[in-house]
């Protein structure tokens, strides 16, 4: 009786590399904290240039929030405790969309 | 290094300080920004070393702040900060300024309050000492800010 050829199990193997979904900071508006002072943190915490911290300020204002920084969870997470040490309203959210 | 002086009238400023006194005991000791309902977005076991760091901060803050009212406010009304102390000093004026909002002013609605178009007339007398200190601490903000280069 001839048997079956015994096809050996295909394997294959795929590197895939875990890149975590990158998070947001964000900043919410509130209506204590004046606009000077807000620019002021957001160059003292990211480094950013009197332009951009502004226009980030009046994305704040206007539109109630502003992404600030995206990329992974521990730096954001630094990130947000520094804009709480400055009492401002930040927070942390997952980018679905990258 | 920069230093700022800023003359004040002794006699107005010494009953907000008062004030701010009293509400620093009343605040308690919370350590998140007022504003901030929740902490969800965080790790809890990080929220809780975070809230202590910030509780030890805030109170650091707050001794910058009131150590500049000391014998020369008393002696001539003048205050001076350098650029060192100047960041505890305007966290802690954003702090005050924002506990002020929470426990004395929360019946204002946050427009008219972000526009300054508040009179003290029909006010609470402890609506009127929050008011008066949230609107010296923003000019007193305002001065340090116009004066500090960030770092």
């Amino acid at each position: 009786m001839e048997s079956m050829p015994v096809s050996e199990p295909e394997t294959k193997t795929e590197a895939k590399t875990a890149l975590q979904p990158p998070w947001k900071v964000i900043v919410m508006n509130d209506p204590v904290n004046l606009m000077s002072y807000v620019v002021l943190v957001f160059r003292k915490v990211f480094g950013f240039d009197e332009p951009k911290a502004r226009k980030h300020m009046l994305e704040v204002h206007e539109q109630g929030r502003s992404v600030l920084w995206a990329g992974p969870r521990e730096i954001a997470e630094n990130y947000v405790h520094q804009l709480h040490q400055w009492q401002l309203n930040a927070y942390l959210e997952k980018d679905e969309e990258n | 290094m920069k230093k700022i002086e800023v003359k004040l009238h002794r006699s107005l400023v010494a009953p907000l300080l008062d004030y701010l006194r009293e509400l620093s005991v009343r605040a308690g000791t919370g350590g998140f920004p007022p504003q901030i309902k929740d902490t969800q977005s965080l790790d809890p076991e990080m929220a809780e070393i975070w809230e202590d760091e910030l509780r030890n901060l805030g109170g650091d803050d707050r001794k910058q702040f009131f150590s500049l009212f000391g014998g020369q406010f008393i002696e001539s009304g003048s205050i001076h900060l350098d650029e060192e102390q100047a960041s505890a000093v305007l966290r802690s004026m954003a702090w005050f300024r924002l506990q002020i909002r929470e426990k004395d002013l929360s019946e204002v609605p946050d427009e008219i309050l972000e526009q300054g178009d508040l009179t003290l007339k029909g006010m609470s007398e402890t609506e009127q000492k929050g008011y008066s200190a949230f609107v010296f601490l923003a000019a007193l903000q305002e001065i340090v800010l116009e004066h500090l280069e960030p770092r």
